[in-house]
């Protein structure tokens, strides 16, 4: 009887964990989340709990995702915040503004990913990635409504 | 034919305009005259007696900028003395954002004994001319007989959350490759900052 309760609490602890972290990566890891060889339109969007219009657009982020994540459909929000911010404002942030699609944090040499990203990009957040297949773009900027539902259609 | 050329010059002139964003090395820096947080005014020129420049565009609200507060103050502790003092500048538009008001960088300033001039770039003017996108942004000016020449562009070094992280001070390495009198080994760098923010 007792190893069940601790096999259940220990359940609960996992499930626990799995929706209070989000996973750190580095750009390489990022990259090895979207594939050239498949019909998915990955939508990878760079944002911080401290950048306004990042937060602004978010809404939008996560309606698209709502509508389109049945399909070959992948979105991934990138944070940029500090790793130490996490807990304390990261997952907070989250469950607060009811963020669906996937987070994650990536920490690595700004200096580095920033240029494998775009090299016409300076680091001034929001960007969003649309790639699909061979086909590969970067907005660098906000988003509005309109222009994120124009983007899309393009690409389908 | 002349309104073809009015039309040819008009293109040629947009298209360097997207081309070159901003400064790049090499290029001759802007001069400028703003408000510090102490009411003065200060101009470029009237660092004509200095070497150079360290130009940091900063501001109040962006964790990325607080993160390098006390890292500026050491970079002006020690360069300032060596001819390469640091001045900042915040380039945002504070009706956009309160926390970058002229009355809070006055705040800020004191809070963290800034040792620099703090200046308001009103009316947003002077950050297009740089080019600068985000906050933090530097760029390192050489000074020869009062024309400010930039001399490197970018992060001031590789950690921006902390401190003990630092593996590479790209500012410091430049400003110290120009008091030895050599080559600049990494001249443009790049880092995650806060858009500056204009009224659309």
């Amino acid at each position: 009887m007792k190893a069940i309760y601790t096999l259940i609490l220990g359940l609960l602890l996992i499930g626990k964990c799995d929706s209070q972290s989000i996973e750190t990566v580095t750009y390489d890891q990022l990259e090895e989340r979207w594939s050239s060889k498949s019909d998915t339109l990955y939508v990878i969007n760079y944002w911080a709990t401290w950048c306004g219009p990042c937060v602004e657009e978010l809404p939008d982020f996560i309606a698209l995702n709502d509508e389109l994540k049945d399909g070959p459909f992948k979105m991934l929000l990138v944070s940029l915040d500090f790793p130490k911010m996490i807990e304390k404002r990261v997952l907070p942030f989250i469950e607060k503004k009811k963020i669906t699609p996937e987070v994650v944090l990536l920490d690595d040499n700004p200096n580095v990913w920033i240029n494998r990203v775009s090299k016409q990009w300076d680091g001034d957040i929001p960007v969003t990635q649309f790639i699909k297949g061979d086909y590969y773009d970067l907005h660098i900027g906000q988003l509005s409504h309109q222009e994120l539902k124009d983007k899309i259609n393009s690409i389908k | 034919m002349k309104a073809y050329s009015i039309l040819l010059i008009a293109l040629l002139s947009i298209s360097t305009q997207v081309i070159g964003q901003g400064l790049s090395v090499g290029d001759t820096a802007p001069g400028f005259t703003l408000t510090n947080v102490d009411d003065s005014q200060v101009s470029l020129s009237d660092y004509a007696d200095q070497k150079g420049a360290v130009i940091v565009f900063t501001c109040n609200h962006c964790p990325y900028s607080v993160a390098y507060e006390d890292r500026l103050n050491d970079l002006d502790a020690k360069y300032k003395a060596l001819g390469y003092p640091v001045i900042s500048i915040n380039p945002n538009d504070p009706e956009l954002y309160e926390d970058d008001s002229f009355a809070a960088m006055k705040v800020r300033a004191e809070e963290k004994g800034f040792t620099f001039p703090y200046l308001m770039d009103e009316g947003q003017k002077i950050y297009p001319q740089y080019g600068a996108t985000k906050t933090p942004h530097i760029y390192l000016l050489s000074n020869s007989g009062g024309t400010f020449t930039v001399e490197y562009v970018g992060a001031i070094d590789d950690s921006a959350r902390d401190a003990e992280g630092v593996t590479e001070t790209y500012l410091a390495d430049a400003i110290d490759a120009l008091l030895a009198g050599k080559e600049i080994a990494v001249t443009e760098t790049k880092a995650i900052g806060c858009s500056i923010k204009v009224k659309k």
